[in-house]
This record gives structure tokens, C-alpha cells and sequence, in this order.
């Protein structure tokens, strides 16, 4: 097994989650791109900013592949996420998952990003034309 | 005693700080500790029902002892991805 868990200060380059979980002996490599949305809820969003409880999203990164492992039998995942500013358009996180076949990788890709949405501590904040929010649940 | 909380995103906000100090009755549990909360700072009461506890970076249970001398991290709702 060769997880691969980042907290990025800069771009994301999804092709390095990628190469972090390929492997020979699987025959597929799903991946997931969250990129910033220039609106939500009809107002217009310039960017975002995420904040990251880093020891504790380590953790529980560390909780959601061995979640992936046992259900899905994957071999191998990667999630990359951003703190601080993102720009709309750009990617905010990134998730590979490696297994021998196509069908539980995608699925696992599917849980990957469901169980960080919900469990792992990191927050985003929407920067409006006229303000902010911090978006509590997502 | 005193529990020391850490506060996040929009925690941090509404209390204007990352920590909150609370006191508490020697022996409380988590559901104990987030009714104390709730009193020591009233903006943050809206949001408690909705926020988890964590400590030594893992999520507890209300029924879970609070431990002295050791930080408390106050998660709200998550919203990365």
C-alpha cells in the first residue's frame, strides 16, 4: 500500500495523485477533480479560502482509506487538498484510488469524496463581491 | 477544572478567538462540556447542536469523559472538497 496524503499550499497537479497510487497489479486508477464553482446559491463567488485542522484531516485521511480497503479492496489512494486561497476554476482537491479493477476503484472514488465532504476537518470560506461566509456542512 | 477549546473556521468567527476557556465540574462527559459551552459563550450556542468534539485528533462521543489538561478541538460542520 502506498496512501499518499497532502496538504498543498499551492496548484494541485492532479497527475501527481496519479503517479502516487499506479501500480501493476491494477488494472484501473479512478480519480476525482473538486475545482471552485464561480457561484453558489445564486451569488456570485470570487474565490475560495480553505482552512485545515492538518493532524486531525491526517488522521482521518489515513481512516478513510483503511474504510476503502476493507469495502472495496483497493490497493492504493491518494487525496491531495488545498488550504488557504483557491481561485474559481481552479482544483481544490484531488483523489486517486488504485485497485485491480474498474468498478471498485470508481465506487471507492465515489465514497472517497462522500466521506471527506463529511468527516474530515477542513472548511471552506466564500468570498463574495460584497462579503463572506463560512459554508458549515457541504 | 478548565477545559481549553480550540475553534475553527466559522467557530473562530462567531467567538471572536480560536480558544475559549470553560469551566467544569471535575469528571463531565462531552455532552456535559458542550452545555458549559453554550453558557461560556452564548454565539456559539446556535451552532453547538450541529458540531462535533474531538480530541488527541479523533472525534468523541457525548457520553466520552472530558480528560484535564489536554486541548479540546470544537469541529464544525465540514466543508471541504
Amino acid at each position: 500500500m502506498k496512501d499518499d496524503f497532502r496538504i498543498v499550499d499551492g496548484a494541485l497537479d492532479p497527475a501527481a495523485a496519479f503517479e502516487a497510487v499506479r501500480d501493476p497489479a491494477c488494472g484501473a486508477v479512478a480519480t476525482f477533480v473538486g475545482t471552485v464553482r464561480a457561484s453558489n446559491d445564486g451569488r456570485s463567488v470570487l474565490r475560495l479560502e480553505y482552512e485545515v485542522h492538518e493532524t486531525m484531516a491526517r488522521r482521518q485521511f489515513a481512516r478513510l482509506a483503511a474504510a476503502l480497503r476493507e469495502r472495496f479492496g483497493v490497493h492504493h489512494v491518494a487525496v491531495h487538498h488545498r488550504r488557504g486561497v483557491v481561485p474559481v476554476g481552479g482544483a481544490s482537491v484531488v483523489i486517486a484510488v488504485a485497485a485491480p479493477r474498474r468498478q471498485p476503484a470508481l465506487a471507492a472514488c465515489t465514497e472517497a469524496i462522500e466521506r471527506l465532504k463529511r468527516d474530515v476537518p477542513i472548511w471552506k470560506k466564500e468570498i463574495f463581491p460584497d462579503g463572506h461566509r463560512w459554508v458549515e456542512g457541504s | 477544572m478548565t477545559v481549553t477549546l480550540r475553534l475553527y473556521a466559522g467557530l473562530r468567527e462567531r467567538a471572536g478567538g480560536d480558544r475559549l476557556e470553560v469551566d467544569l465540574p471535575a469528571g463531565s462527559d462531552v455532552g456535559g462540556l458542550r452545555g458549559a459551552v453554550a453558557k461560556a459563550c452564548p454565539a456559539l450556542a446556535p451552532a453547538l447542536p450541529s458540531c462535533r468534539f474531538a480530541i488527541a485528533d479523533e472525534f468523541v462521543a457525548d457520553s466520552a469523559p472530558v480528560p484535564p489538561h489536554v486541548p479540546i478541538d470544537l469541529i464544525p460542520p465540514v466543508s471541504g472538497g
